[in-house]
């Protein structure tokens, strides 16, 4: 592969990094055929030794993403840094994307539940005061004022449920960016396993 | 910070929740085992006595409509169109009657009453009742949840009619005597069992969804099944049964 058609090929695969990004990484691999034509070695050759320009592509925008997604947090960044990650290798599919989605539904699950305890207290309460006034006849099968303190309790369950969801993402979030880091680094062969 | 207000962190706030909740629970606790010292509220229960004389009446169709419960059904006294106890866990009045009667036939109607507003628990009725075994009654049963539970002894059945939404189905013919006794049954979820008296005419129609049919003592096959008796004053029961899922057995005698 000649120089012009390796940095066509690199350049396609970097479309999705910003204007400036894409032309550092350019201009720094055009810098490596510079210095390897000036040893005299062949263009074939440097673009052989550079690795697949497609491969580089996607290991430079997956790096990107996982970078944007440890600087500004979001549902949204980090989930293109896990589809950009998945994409370096169909490996990456079972040690990433499968415990990704695992992670999502466990969090999803622990919001849904404290979510619906939560709903619960203020019915259980407001039936338990019906019961004190004398307004529903139906008995509650413990003492209204139980039921009104087991309303509370699971209000309060409830909320810590979500409290424990919002803190147990904010911790997996960081786990997961470092994860991703460490994925990249092993892929592109710059950190052992 | 939002303006001068700070906000506690997520680690304080879930050591406050927490701390909130164990009090909570531990109070409805204390209080729930403070009173069940004074009295037991969870087994609650209202017994409601029914007794409708048979006077005057030459033959009947009973329409027993319970949406949540148990039914059990058997012979009851000779006199008694229909009576027993019906055991509820809900302070209500109980089922709402109807009846009818014209010329010696009556109609009449038991439904269980619809749950009150703010009702949030469900009604677990136990209707035990008795029919007058001397009157020839076409009897009618929807059920929502709950089991159903006929024996229907020496009943003067004319028509045996079950329609239940979701709970198990028994129901003991053995002893019926009836001339021609047609049995209607629609179960949606849960088992039926069926049992037909040893001597008797049967052809029987059966349809399962999902679950087995388990046929002992008639012959056939295909939700098709027949038995013919040998004697002629022996009943004839034209059995038609749906069932949804569950199981289904149909044994002739014991």
């Amino acid at each position: 592969m000649l120089k012009h058609e390796f940095i066509t090929q690199l350049k396609r695969a970097l479309a999705y990094l910003p204007e400036s990004e894409r032309l550092d990484i350019l201009e720094d691999y055009e810098e490596h055929f510079r210095i390897g034509t000036a040893d005299g070695r062949a263009e074939e050759e440097i673009a052989s030794a550079l690795g697949d320009p497609r491969t580089l592509g996607k290991e430079f925008t997956a790096r990107l993403c996982v970078r944007k997604a440890e600087e500004s947090p979001s549902a949204g960044g980090i989930g293109r840094a896990v589809l950009a990650t998945v994409g370096l290798g169909l490996f990456n599919l079972f040690v990433v994307l499968f415990p990704f989605i695992f992670l999502i539904m466990m969090l999803g699950m622990i919001l849904v539940t404290g979510f619906s305890l939560m709903c619960a207290g203020p019915f259980l309460i407001g039936y338990a005061v019906l019961e004190l006034i004398g307004v529903i006849l139906v008995r509650m099968p413990v003492h209204p004022l139980a039921g009104f303190f087991f309303g509370l309790g699971l209000t309060c369950s409830g909320l810590l449920f979500m409290a424990l969801d919002a803190w147990l993402t904010k911790i997996l979030y960081r786990i997961g960016i470092r994860y991703l880091h460490w994925n990249i680094a092993v892929i592109s062969g710059r950190e052992e396993i | 910070m939002i303006g001068s207000v700070s906000l506690p962190s997520l680690k304080t706030v879930i050591m406050w929740l927490f701390v909130l909740t164990v009090l909570f629970f531990g109070i409805g606790w204390g209080i729930t085992l403070i009173d069940s010292d004074q009295h037991t509220r969870t087994s609650y229960e209202k017994h409601i006595p029914l007794r409708v004389s048979a006077d005057g009446i030459e033959q009947s169709a009973l329409s027993l409509i319970i949406e949540s419960g148990t039914l059990n059904l058997s012979c009851g006294i000779p006199g008694d169109l229909i009576s027993g106890d019906i055991q509820t866990s809900v302070n209500r009045n109980g089922p709402v009657q109807a009846h009818e009667i014209k010329n010696g036939s009556s109609i009449f109607s038991l439904t269980q009453e619809k749950p009150g507003v703010g009702n949030l628990f469900v009604d677990d009725d136990r209707w035990n009742l008795g029919i007058d075994p001397t009157i020839p009654v076409s009897l009618d049963i929807r059920s929502g949840t709950g089991d159903v539970r006929i024996d229907s002894g020496p009943l003067n059945l004319t028509f045996l009619g079950v329609r239940s939404g979701a709970g198990d189905v028994f129901i003991d013919l053995t002893r019926c005597h009836a001339r021609h006794l047609p049995v209607t049954i629609e179960a949606g979820l849960g088992d039926t069992i069926l049992l037909l008296p040893e001597h008797s005419t049967i052809a029987a129609d059966t349809e399962v969804g999902l679950g087995d049919a388990e046929v002992s003592g008639l012959e056939g096959s295909d939700g098709k099944y027949y038995y013919g008796s040998q004697s002629p004053d022996d009943p004839v029961i034209s059995l038609s049964v749906k069932s949804g899922i569950g199981d289904l057995s149909i044994r002739r005698g014991l």
